[in-house]
């Protein structure tokens, strides 16, 4: 358990599948993620929660609110000992606990877990480059745009870009 | 201008130490004894002197040709060796507010020319808990690796036994009331723990890298007894639990402990654990350090949370000095486990610092 001053970042369990196929079957929500989304089932919820606990690169997991709500996703990707770096993702599932600095919170304990437990030195993520909300959150916590993939995506019948942003273990903002 | 020295520059080496009070047994050279006379290893240190400020360095060299692959390495790559802390260490100094950056910086450099010129790929550590000193400058990552408790040790034994869980106190007077006593043991002790020790370690079953050979007690048979010693709990003559500790520079550390199986519902743990407490504030230390858990916060730990709440951050830091023959060794390593078909190892995913000495245990979920 991972925890932050207003979120606790846990496993996901089976009680939070039914939610989850909600928000993965809300277009609000989606029309931000990156990649393509297809509707799906509990019974898809369940094969893939099977899928991901036994995967050591890319760790998923729930964002609990302190009113003790399962909120959102969070996780890391691609995770590299080697180099030491890793991806970063999250969404906030719950409209009611967005803008209300959750995912700032998330954020910050999971990026600082991966540095000081895990020993990454940098993280990366992609974002649609029309995802402002997204965008500002990653560079409140100290994310830097390092460069932009022109036209990557497709999206409500138009290209769009992603950005490419990465952060190194000392430009992590705590505050 | 840093200097080194090994096990055999004894006088010098304490003479050095004598400057730095903080410095313990992690930085004496009698812990060397323990190390040396059952492993390949060399226990050395690297130090620098600025007027009366000394920053010190103590560590254990550990020769590759130990890992299962070992005669490939020194075939492939000719000797190789990594460099590890005892158990706890990292730097011992004595400036008032900290090592200045740019000292930091500057025996970090010489530290990296000298692991270099040893062929020393990579260094792995555990830092002094009390002292905390993260600081070690560039290349080093530094990761917080969960707690321990501690002991304070400038409190009178009614303080210390009112500091206990009430659970604590409970088990430490039942054992004391069935009869169980506390007493210190000689070098017999020391021949009487092993047998213990590898039954506690069974009924564990701990990792490989816990069961440290008989030569390895019978080094602390040698050593002396102001350093090392051993504590023993005793039902009818008895021996039903024991512990061994090591002291220096007025913090103790309590090393290895066993109970005898049979005589686990005596709980003489308890009241073991307590009266070390005790000796070793008979002894003049001012704290005592009981460690963490096995595995996060588990049983072990809990059960330290009953002499004392005191809890300090626990880091590990880790520096890769030969990029170029770390890459090799995980190859190697990749290609010996592959060869114990541990087909689906994956140096990426190995979080264990460094990769060539990870214990692959297939199907774990790390
Ligand atoms: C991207 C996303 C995670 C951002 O979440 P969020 O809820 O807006 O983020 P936060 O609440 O932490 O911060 C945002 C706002 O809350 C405000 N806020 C209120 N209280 C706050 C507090 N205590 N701390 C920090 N910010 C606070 C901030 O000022 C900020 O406002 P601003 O955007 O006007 O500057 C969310 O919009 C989302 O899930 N979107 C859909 C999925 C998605 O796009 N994921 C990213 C894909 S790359």
């Amino acid at each position: 358990m991972i925890v932050g001053t207003k979120t606790l970042i846990r496993a996901i369990g089976d009680d939070d599948l039914p939610k989850l196929v909600q928000w993965r079957n809300d277009k609000s929500i989606q029309q931000n993620l990156i990649g393509w989304h297809f509707p799906v089932s509990l019974e898809d919820e369940k094969l893939w929660l099977e899928r991901v606990r036994g995967d050591r690169k890319n760790k998923r997991f729930a964002i609990e609110a302190d009113s003790g709500e399962y909120i959102g996703n969070i996780g890391l990707y691609d995770i590299d000992f080697i180099n030491r770096h890793c991806g970063f993702g999250i969404f906030i599932g719950d409209p009611r606990y967005r803008g209300g600095g959750y995912a700032t919170d998330a954020t910050t304990a999971l990026v600082k877990f991966a540095i000081e437990e895990l020993g990454m030195v940098r993280l990366w993520l992609t974002v649609l480059a029309t995802n402002d909300k997204a965008i500002k959150l990653y560079e409140r916590v100290g994310f830097k745009l390092e460069g932009v993939l022109r036209r990557q995506n497709f999206r409500g019948g138009e290209y769009v870009d992603e950005n490419l942003m990465g952060l190194l273990k000392e430009e992590l903002i705590t505050t | 201008m840093m200097q080194s020295l090994t096990t055999r520059d004894r006088d010098k080496w304490l003479e050095v130490i004598k400057k730095v009070p903080s410095a313990d047994c992690y930085a004496h050279p009698e812990l060397g004894k323990m190390w040396e006379a059952s492993y390949p290893y060399s226990f050395e240190a690297v130090y620098a002197e600025f007027g009366d400020k000394v920053i010190f360095y103590p560590f254990l060299v550990r020769p590759l040709i130990e890992l299962p692959f070992g005669k490939k390495i020194m075939e492939e790559l000719g000797p190789c060796f990594d460099i590890t802390s005892p158990e706890y260490g990292g730097i011992f100094h004595n400036f008032e507010d900290g090592v200045p950056y740019d000292i930091v910086k500057q025996f970090n450099e010489e530290f990296g020319e000298f692991c270099k010129r040893r062929r020393i790929v990579t260094e792995f550590g555990r830092v002094q808990v009390l002292l905390s000193n993260t600081n070690l400058g560039p290349g080093y990552n530094v990761r917080r690796m969960g707690k321990v408790v501690w002991v304070d040790l400038t409190k009178t034994p009614e303080e210390l036994e009112a500091g206990m869980t009430k659970e604590g106190r409970k088990k430490m007077r039942k054992a004391v009331r069935d009869g169980v006593s506390v007493r210190e043991m000689g070098p017999e002790g020391f021949e009487q723990f092993p047998p213990l020790y590898y039954q506690t370690m069974e009924y564990h079953t701990a990792a490989e890298r816990y069961y440290f050979p008989k030569s390895f007690f019978e080094a602390m048979e040698r050593m002396d007894e102001k350093f090392c010693f051993i504590l023993g709990a005793y039902f009818e003559e008895k021996l039903v639990a024991s512990i061994i500790i090591i002291q220096h520079g007025g913090v103790a550390y309590s090393y290895l402990s066993a109970t005898n199986r049979d005589y686990q519902e005596l709980r003489p743990n308890n009241l073991l654990f307590f009266d070390m407490l005790l000796k070793c504030k008979e002894r003049g230390c001012h704290s005592f350090v009981l460690g963490g858990g096995a595995g996060g916060e588990d049983g072990t730990y809990l059960f330290k949370l009953n002499f004392s709440q005191l809890e300090k951050d626990f880091f590990i830091y880790d520096r890769l000095h030969i990029p170029d023959l770390y890459l090799k060794l995980i190859e190697l390593k990749t290609e010996y486990e592959h060869n114990c078909s541990h087909e689906d190892f994956d140096p990426q995913s190995v979080s264990f610092f460094p990769i060539y000495r990870a214990e692959w245990r297939p199907g774990e979920n790390h």
